[in-house]
């Protein structure tokens, strides 16, 4: 038989440090949204082929109008003063709440608003399970987009932030199975789309712009009865939509 | 006078008892060792036969018909074995204590059952130690300088 000498670990209270830091960093990012946004999610900028993939903007620089993220204070490109991005951190932690389980938010382009939303209904299928979250705009293939947006996040999440939790991604319909089993799925505008389900969640993207926003709205609206909550995004359009935002909406 | 069966009656051992009362006990292994020992010579023998094996020289084989075996590679390998684990000594198989991935996770879901101020405590600690360990001497490792392996 052979002599066996065993090592010690000589690294153990560092390792059991980091992991206290692990446990504290996973926490936050499980019980704070915008803590989870800055630490861990990133985003895809198309205009910017040379580094594409960007972490989650929390700040603009006051000097030359770039979006920083990363929690950093200052300006990577030219060290200056940042200005955070206090709409999108208030609209997230209020988000969270699901109250009201109802939100409009009217915005512009290039406000991050779509992938704000993508990410917090990725966040709220990693903390819940079993959470059923659709994504729906006018047609299948934008859908679709939504849905390949959560995907990149996810697979780019560190583990403490919830990344390696993908369990599945199909595309016929385009959906994400999560390890917890949440799924986010990717539907087509519509009354009867999302009537055999029960909705958790429903992000509806460009709602302006939809064929029949009022009926898919009376459709989509027993999720809210239930319990559930729903996020209509739209650019400035007029007819349903300007209704809505402007309260005179009886649907 | 004792009984016959008293305990008193048992007496050590002596080499006069030999024509009487036989040998004393012998441990049979103990015995066979010793032969083993005396025969070969405290063991010479056996390691002039593993050595000419490990030469590849001829043996001589009484037992088999051709009277003579020339060792092969595999033979004089093990002979080499043979050879070196009792001229060093085994080698010493070293594991290194991993930190498997279980272990990991087990650690992580106590640290998440913790309330933070229990886990920022704890860090606390730990922080103070490493900080003081990083002050202090290192001990000197057993086998450096020349000295025993551990």
């Amino acid at each position: 038989m052979r002599d066996t000498v065993l090592l010690a670990d000589d690294h153990a209270a560092e390792r059991l440090v980091d992991e206290i830091d692990y446990v504290e960093r996973a926490t936050a990012y499980a019980t704070d949204p915008w803590a989870w946004l800055a630490g861990c999610v990133t985003t895809v900028d198309e205009l910017d082929g040379a580094n594409p993939v960007k972490p989650f903007p929390t700040g603009v620089c006051r000097a030359c109008a770039r979006y920083v993220g990363g929690g950093v204070s200052q300006c990577p490109v030219c060290s200056g003063a940042l200005v955070p991005l206090t709409y999108l951190r208030d609209l997230a932690r209020q988000w969270a709440t699901g109250v009201p389980p109802l939100l409009l938010v009217p915005k512009a382009r290039r406000m991050r608003m779509t992938w704000l939303f993508v990410a917090l209904h990725v966040w709220l299928a990693l903390q819940r399970p079993h959470a059923a979250i659709f994504f729906v705009s006018s047609k299948e293939e934008k859908s679709a987009e939504l849905i390949e947006r959560a995907h990149g996040i996810l697979r780019r999440l560190p583990p403490e932030g919830g990344g390696g939790r993908l369990g599945d991604h199909k595309n016929n319909p385009p959906r994400l199975l999560l390890d917890n089993g949440a799924t986010l799925t990717g539907v087509a505008e519509g009354a009867d789309q999302l009537r055999q389900y029960t909705a958790t969640a429903i992000l509806a993207d460009e709602f302006g712009t939809w064929n029949w926003p009022r009926a898919a709205f009376s459709a989509m609206k027993p999720c809210l009865d239930g319990g559930g909550r729903m996020t209509l995004l739209s650019s400035a359009w007029p007819g349903t939509w300007a209704e809505m935002v402007r309260g005179e909406f009886l649907g | 006078m004792a009984h016959a069966n008293s305990l008193a009656n048992l007496r050590p051992w002596t080499p006069e008892d030999r024509t009487h009362r036989g040998q004393p006990f012998r441990n049979a292994q103990t015995v066979l060792i010793q032969y083993i020992r005396h025969q070969s010579k405290d063991g010479a023998e056996m390691v002039d036969f593993m050595f000419r094996v490990l030469r590849g020289e001829t043996i001589k084989a009484p037992g088999l018909r051709r009277k003579r075996a020339s060792p092969t590679i595999r033979d004089r390998m093990h002979a080499a074995d043979w050879l070196a684990n009792r001229a060093f000594g085994l080698p010493k198989e070293t594991i290194e204590v991993s930190d498997p991935e279980g272990a990991r996770q087990e650690r992580l879901t106590l640290l998440a059952s913790l309330p933070s101020e229990a886990r920022q405590a704890l860090r606390a600690i730990l922080s103070e130690a490493l900080a003081a360990q990083a002050l202090a001497p290192r001990p000197i490792a057993p086998g450096a300088n020349g000295g025993p392996h551990a």
